[in-house]
């Protein structure tokens, strides 16, 4: 187990009294001691991984046992936990787990051990190695023990295979530059190990032969670093000319939108202009785009920035953004569709990070932690049926107060024919709202274990089981540094509530499941599952890829990167 | 040192770095993004198969040919080839704007395409239980957006080898309720509400 995690999967909703609002008191701010403290562990874990860590990891590549020997104390010992019996299967994929016992190491055996992670590979394409946890166990005599991983992938035995291995360290640190330059492991224990292996690959990348690299998008990775971008575009998949053949229309932040036809499931072309989408003018509202048939005419019709289009049976685009009444501003992160008051046609929920013009501006600092009010209030567009909707977002209960909301997803939360609704926001607790039936919506966040203080940023809601209730996936922020930083302080560190708040800011994704026990109430059950940590995080999704007939989940995650050869922040 | 309290928030430098290696200190973590630091930087995506009633699920990110390391923001994933198998058309700030993956799972499972009309209106916010011989799958019609970016409602339901359809159960957007039990065994199957 990782320091640091081990109370990760209790109640992961502060309650409700104890989440803090506004600007946050500055007696919350932690101790200057516990301040330099960690600072001194995370400089050791720099120098661990980047000095002592690169020399490690190209002896384990290079099979130079001579190179991994220097490392280690002459007295090392050592301990290594066994693999299991059991290989899972499933397709082409094998997965071999470690088992609970333990073998006690002689020096020369751990060496072996080690050693072995690698030499088995016919061919090395990868040796990772990163710090997980760390913590000083002797000041004196500067020991610290650290839970590390080790991962190699390549080729064995023909097949592509991923192994990972977690160890807890203990060390001698005096000089944190010198790691690895000499002698400093005094013992190694694998806690946990685990192997995959497969015959091929999943997926093929067909992005150029679909033309889609060459569409004029921004890259952040060819542009310097101060014109870089956290947002760039949406996307919006339909079949709009029921051809049989799904086609993408894209919202840009900053350019032009974009709307491209599928050619028979071999290409792309792009046709924006050719049907009727007008160009934009400088300063427009064009970053969200989202497929709706709002007349039920079977035509997907087109909402792109702050315009709405009918589609005229697949051929073009005509604007009805004036007699739908529909007013999109402020850059919205998306919206989500379903019929939410069952009256036979399709409403729109739009996600805002900030508030509109008319509508109260925070003064002061956002706060970092428990922001439910530095941003702004979502919209429900009820469709009228004649072509035109009306805003009934707070009247409705919807609104989501005045979050940071990243995205939604309707869902069927209860029995019932009416969809319910999760919101992601960034910052502040999450939303899951229970519609009444009525076109009212309660809010269960806090009853219902699912508001998840974690900064999310996406969600993903569906069936991964057969009992009927849906899971909801939430992808939030996680990252190594974060989990042993996080490992480092305690609640008794802060006032009653930030620390549970501040340690969402590396809660990493998480699940939540109806209670067989308790229907009223979700479990959180992400880490046991190992879907936790992916990083991160923006969009997660559901789908059946293999066909079992179980949805499985892919999850987007990385956010800023510039340089292969500088260390992560 | 642990987050800053509110984003405005500087936190001084307490020691030295190891400058030679690259590490760095930036007094305020919302500076970083434009910085030319990295930051969460070059993780890669991630794919989990799930190995049956979400009690378990295999991480297959390492050879699923998916687990780019793009600044990756939102994911659509629905079926651009007309075999029935999802793709994935990922979309990113950095490493490639918009990447399209290709579904070349090989196993004989079956897709089934499912298509449902509603009596009067949409059939987004349809049900469907999908009853087989080995377990029910619950596909809920709406378009997925997980995070800025809208997928198509599902119609596709992935059926094990060997495994057969045993009855269909719908309900509609406006609550009512039906069930097929005939003609369960072709590969595409329209459903008309009543």
């Amino acid at each position: 187990m990782v320091a640091g995690c081990s109370d990760q999967q209790a109640n992961f909703s502060p309650p409700k009294n104890q989440i803090s609002t506004g600007l946050l008191p500055s007696d919350a701010e932690l101790d200057p001691e516990k301040q330099q403290a960690i600072w001194d562990a995370e400089h050791v874990t720099f120098c661990l991984e980047q000095r002592f860590g690169k020399m490690f990891t190209a002896a384990l590549k290079s099979h130079d046992t001579d190179a991994l020997q220097n490392f280690f104390m002459p007295a090392a010992s050592g301990e290594w936990v066994e693999f299991a019996n059991d290989i899972f299967a499933q397709g082409g994929f094998e997965e071999q787990a470690c088992s609970t016992n333990r073998t006690p190491l002689t020096f020369d055996a751990l060496l072996t051990a080690i050693a072995d992670l690698s030499a088995e590979y016919e061919t090395i394409s990868k040796v990772g190695f990163r710090v997980l946890s760390i913590q000083m166990t002797n000041e004196t005599n500067a020991i610290w023990q650290s839970d590390v991983q080790v991962t190699v992938s390549g080729k064995l035995d023909g097949r592509t295979s991923y192994r990972k291995t977690i160890a807890t360290i203990t060390y001698q640190a005096e000089t944190p530059l010198e790691l690895g330059t000499k002698p400093f492991i005094h013992s190694w224990v694998t806690t946990d190990q685990i192997t995959r292996s497969s015959e091929a690959a999943l997926f093929s990348e067909v992005t150029a032969r679909f033309t889609l690299d060459r569409l004029p998008l921004i890259d952040n990775w060819k542009i310097p670093a101060e014109q870089s971008a956290q947002y760039r575009s949406q996307l919006a998949v339909a079949d709009f000319d029921q051809d049989g053949f799904n086609d993408i229309a894209i919202g840009t932040f900053t350019g032009e939108p974009i709307l491209l036809k599928n050619i028979g499931g071999r290409s792309f072309n792009r046709i924006d202009q050719q049907v009727g989408l007008r160009r934009w003018a400088p300063n427009e509202e064009t970053s969200l785009v989202a497929w709706i048939d709002v007349d039920n005419d079977g035509y997907q019709d087109l909402i792109m920035g702050n315009r709405i289009y009918k589609n005229v049976e697949g051929r073009r685009f005509s604007d009805i953004t004036s007699s739908s009444g529909l007013s999109v501003n402020r850059q919205p992160m998306g919206a989500a569709i379903a019929d939410y008051d069952a009256d036979g046609d399709l409403d729109i929920y739009i996600c805002y990070q900030y508030p509109a013009e008319d509508e109260p501006q925070k003064e002061g600092p956002s706060p970092w932690v428990g922001d439910d009010s530095s941003g702004g209030a979502n919209h429900l567009w009820q469709n009228q049926g004649n072509g035109s909707f009306r805003e009934v977002g707070q009247a409705s209960g919807v609104s989501a107060g005045t979050r940071k909301s990243f995205a939604a997803n309707w869902l069927f939360y209860n029995d019932d024919h009416f969809p319910d609704l999760y919101i992601a926001n960034d910052f502040g607790t999450n939303n899951l709202l229970l519609n009444q039936g009525d076109g009212t919506f309660e809010d269960i966040s806090f009853t219902s274990n699912t508001a998840d203080f974690a900064t999310s940023m996406g969600v993903a809601t569906g069936h991964l089981d057969s009992d009927g209730r849906p899971e909801i996936y939430v992808a939030n922020m996680y990252s190594k540094m974060g989990r042993r930083i996080i490992g480092q302080v305690s609640a008794a560190d802060y006032p009653d509530g930030i620390y549970q708040q501040i340690k969402g800011s590396c809660a990493g994704n998480r699940l939540y499941s109806p209670s067989v026990d308790d229907p009223q109430r979700c479990e959180e059950n992400s880490i046991a599952l190992g879907i936790n940590d992916i990083g991160w995080a923006y969009a997660p999704a559901f789908a059946d890829f293999d066909g079992n007939g179980w949805a499985d989940i892919y999850a987007t995650t990385g956010f800023m990167s510039r340089d292969r050869s500088k260390p992560d922040g | 040192m642990t987050q800053p309290l509110d984003r405005t928030c500087e936190l001084p430098q307490l020691g030295e770095l190891d400058s030679d290696k690259g590490e760095f200190w930036r007094t305020n973590v919302f500076q970083i993004a434009n910085s030319g630091d990295n930051l969460s930087a070059f993780e890669s995506n991630r794919l989990f198969f799930n190995a049956g009633e979400g009690k378990k699920f295999f991480d297959v990110s390492f050879d699923s040919g998916v687990n780019i390391d793009s600044d990756s923001r939102s994911v659509v994933a629905t079926d651009f080839n007309n075999d029935r198998k999802p793709d994935l058309l990922v979309a990113s700030v950095g490493g490639g704007p918009l990447r399209l993956f290709q579904n070349t799972v090989e196993n004989d499972n079956r897709f089934i395409q499912f298509d449902v009309e509603a009596k009067a209106g949409s059939n987004i916010g349809t049900r469907l239980i999908i009853h087989t011989e080995t377990h029910a799958i619950y596909r809920d019609l709406f378009p997925h957006n997980g995070c800025m970016g809208q997928a198509p409602i599902d119609r596709t339901v992935g059926i094990p080898a060997g495994v057969k359809i045993t009855s269909i159960s719908i309900r509609w957007p406006d609550g009512t309720t039906q069930t097929v039990s005939n003609n369960l065994d072709a590969e595409s199957i329209s459903i008309q509400q009543k």
